[in-house]
């Protein structure tokens, strides 16, 4: 309320208490902001293999952008603006609040080590533009101004800052759950737009850099599994359907990608002329649960009809991932993908659903190279990557 | 259904309203192409954009593109650029993005229509709207924002109602009244579209008037 004025100079924020203080003397850490320091090890949220429908509907993701008023959009903005805007959003981020017993850290990409931009790429934290800065104008680069704010240790928000836009929040949880994570993404909206002005249209809505995001600003999308689908060759019809319904299907790690292991991303194109309850409503209740219906329907369909030819493909992926001595990141995902279906059938006994879905994860070049502590060629991930799956589903036997 | 050539069956259905009257046009892949009309379902945005912005869709009116080959020099009479950000329209043809909000005042009239296009029709926005700006825009324009948000908002809020009555009749297997519920839902989710679809018409220039159906 306090601070309207965003044409030119800094606005003044109010602290927590209500006190308002001045802009440039803050000691991050006594706000509960931590600045840079370790990405976590181990699982993230999203993988969890919780919530409804997680058989087949593995993630759900919102994402809300939005900039401020008064300041060009980050792929035209000078590095100072570029700078200013970071400093200010990343103010507003400190000042909000945040669970008991969370932490926000705040990653400044640009003095980050490339290791650490593609662990948060391979966690789902930011996009992989915002780790390379580079925007689509060919503006910036690895050290213009930018940074992700990551709520610990659940991962669940994250708040990505001068990426296409000036704030693009992203809220991420395991099975279907998009109104959870839409509540959570208007809340943090709502706490921000107390602090800042954002842009704002009455016909076009929220401005945003690229007018394929204006209107709501809102992307939701779900990540499925749809490995019986296609073996039962009905899989063009599902994407067909969700295309004629304006939605976008895309491969498990984002835009571009390919869509190996049979993971899709179904998200919304259209932001603009629909509510966010229409687009919620729209996906959450009628396009996902139709999907896993479909899905459920094959699998069930392959155990009656042609359970040795699940079993058979089931257990050869199981075979390659615990024999294999060089394994390529979309061969360890297309397996996976197969075992993930016998685990969830249960054709395969001994092997747990967290362990298929921490090696989707683990199986990434950034977490490979962490874990075994030192950067690697492409050809030396094939052998650690090989080496690391045999290692954990050979573990996982009883 | 056969397409218009009479010859291959029609998969692509085009559905335009001009001057009040629905047009429907049902082509086969091949006359679409011809005509112009996407084919593609999967063709991303962008690429639509950058299609409809360089003129290759003829479905779409497009504001004299072909008579700016090279963007360095602009005419007079070419659309100044903004003044807030000093970004130039064609630059926003080239990358795709604009360089501040005020972008969106200053080149309002070309851009209307590629947004409409890419968002299948969509040219106002239905839903949240921040609370300052709400006040701010009222207050400075006297638009009828307020009105307008307002009755969306009620809609939402209807139509929450309703899910909510629909979910508990399903529950209690009460299918009669969940058909009634559902048909409720449809209505009130189909009223911002047909708003829209008849702004639409305006821009549709392209498309010829044909015989209204039903």
């Amino acid at each position: 309320m306090q601070a309207n004025d965003t044409s030119g100079h800094v606005p003044e924020f109010p602290e927590r208490s209500g006190r308002k203080r001045a802009i440039p003397h803050i000691s991050i850490e006594s706000q509960g902001m931590i600045e840079g320091g370790p990405i976590q090890s181990g699982t993230t949220v999203w993988l969890k293999g919780t919530g409804q429908m997680s058989d087949v509907v593995m993630s759900s993701r919102a994402r809300a952008a939005r900039n401020l008023a008064g300041f060009p959009f980050p792929p035209a903005a000078s590095s100072a603006d570029r700078s200013q805007i970071m400093e200010i959003c990343r103010r507003c981020i400190e000042s909000l609040d945040h669970d008991k017993g969370s932490t926000v850290r705040w990653f400044d990409l640009r003095n980050s080590e490339p290791t650490d931009r593609r662990l948060l790429v391979e966690r789902q934290l930011m996009s992989r533009q915002h780790a390379r800065g580079r925007y689509a104008n060919g503006e910036g680069g690895p050290d213009s101004p930018r940074g992700v704010a990551v709520i610990e240790p659940e991962e669940r928000i994250s708040i990505l800052v001068n990426e296409e836009d000036h704030l693009r929040v992203q809220v991420i949880r395991p099975g279907l759950a998009l109104e959870e994570c839409l509540n959570e993404i208007n809340e943090f909206d709502d706490a921000i737009e107390e602090i800042v002005d954002y842009a704002f249209h009455p016909q076009f809505g929220y401005l945003t850099a690229c007018p394929t995001n204006v209107g709501t600003g809102l992307r939701l999308s779900v990540m499925v599994h749809l490995p019986a689908l296609k073996m039962t060759g009905e899989l063009e019809k599902v994407r067909n359907a969700a295309s004629d319904m304006g939605l976008a299907v895309r491969g498990l790690y984002g835009e571009g990608s390919q869509a190996a292991g049979e993971f899709y991303q179904v998200s919304n194109q259209v932001t603009l002329g629909r509510s966010d309850e229409m687009l919620l409503r729209e996906i959450e209740s009628e396009v996902v649960p139709s999907i896993v219906r479909y899905e459920q329907h094959a699998r069930a369909q392959l155990m009656t009809e042609s359970r040795a030819l699940l079993e058979d493909k089931a257990f050869r992926s199981l075979g390659i991932l615990q024999n294999a001595r060089l394994m390529k990141p979309d061969e360890a995902l297309e397996h996976l993908g197969l075992v993930r279906l016998g685990v969830i059938c249960k054709v395969i006994p001994d092997i747990t659903l967290a362990t298929v879905h921490e090696l989707l994860l683990m199986i990434q070049p950034g977490h490979l190279q962490r874990s075994v502590g030192k950067e690697l060629s492409q050809s030396e991930r094939r052998v650690a990557r090989a080496d690391l799956v045999r290692d954990r589903l050979n573990q996982s036997k009883p | 259904m056969l397409c218009e050539c009479q010859q291959r069956q029609a998969t692509i259905h085009e559905v335009l309203i001009q001057h009040g009257k629905k047009v429907e046009r049902h082509l086969c892949e091949q006359c679409a192409s011809k005509i112009g009309v996407s084919t593609d379902p999967h063709m991303p945005i962008s690429q639509l954009i950058s299609n409809y912005i360089s003129g290759k869709n003829l479905s779409i009116p497009t504001v004299s593109d072909k008579d700016e080959p090279s963007a360095k020099k602009p005419r007079p009479g070419a659309t100044p650029p903004c003044p807030s950000c000093s970004m130039t329209f064609s630059k926003f043809k080239d990358t795709g993005l604009l360089g501040c909000p005020t972008c969106y005042s200053s080149f309002q009239t070309r851009l209307s229509p590629l947004i409409a296009r890419a968002h299948e029709g969509g040219e106002q926005h239905i839903g949240k709207v921040p609370r300052r700006a709400l006040a701010t825009l009222s207050e400075s324009s006297g638009t009828d924002l307020e009105s307008l948000l307002g009755s969306a908002s009620e809609r939402e809020q209807r139509l929450s109602q309703v899910r909510t009555k629909l979910s508990n009749a399903v529950e209690h297997e009460d299918y009669e009244q969940a058909a009634m519920l559902r048909d409720e839902m449809t209505r009130l989710a189909s009223l911002p579209s047909s708003q829209i679809e008849t702004r639409v018409v305006s821009s549709s220039s392209s498309v010829q008037e044909t015989e209204q159906t039903s």
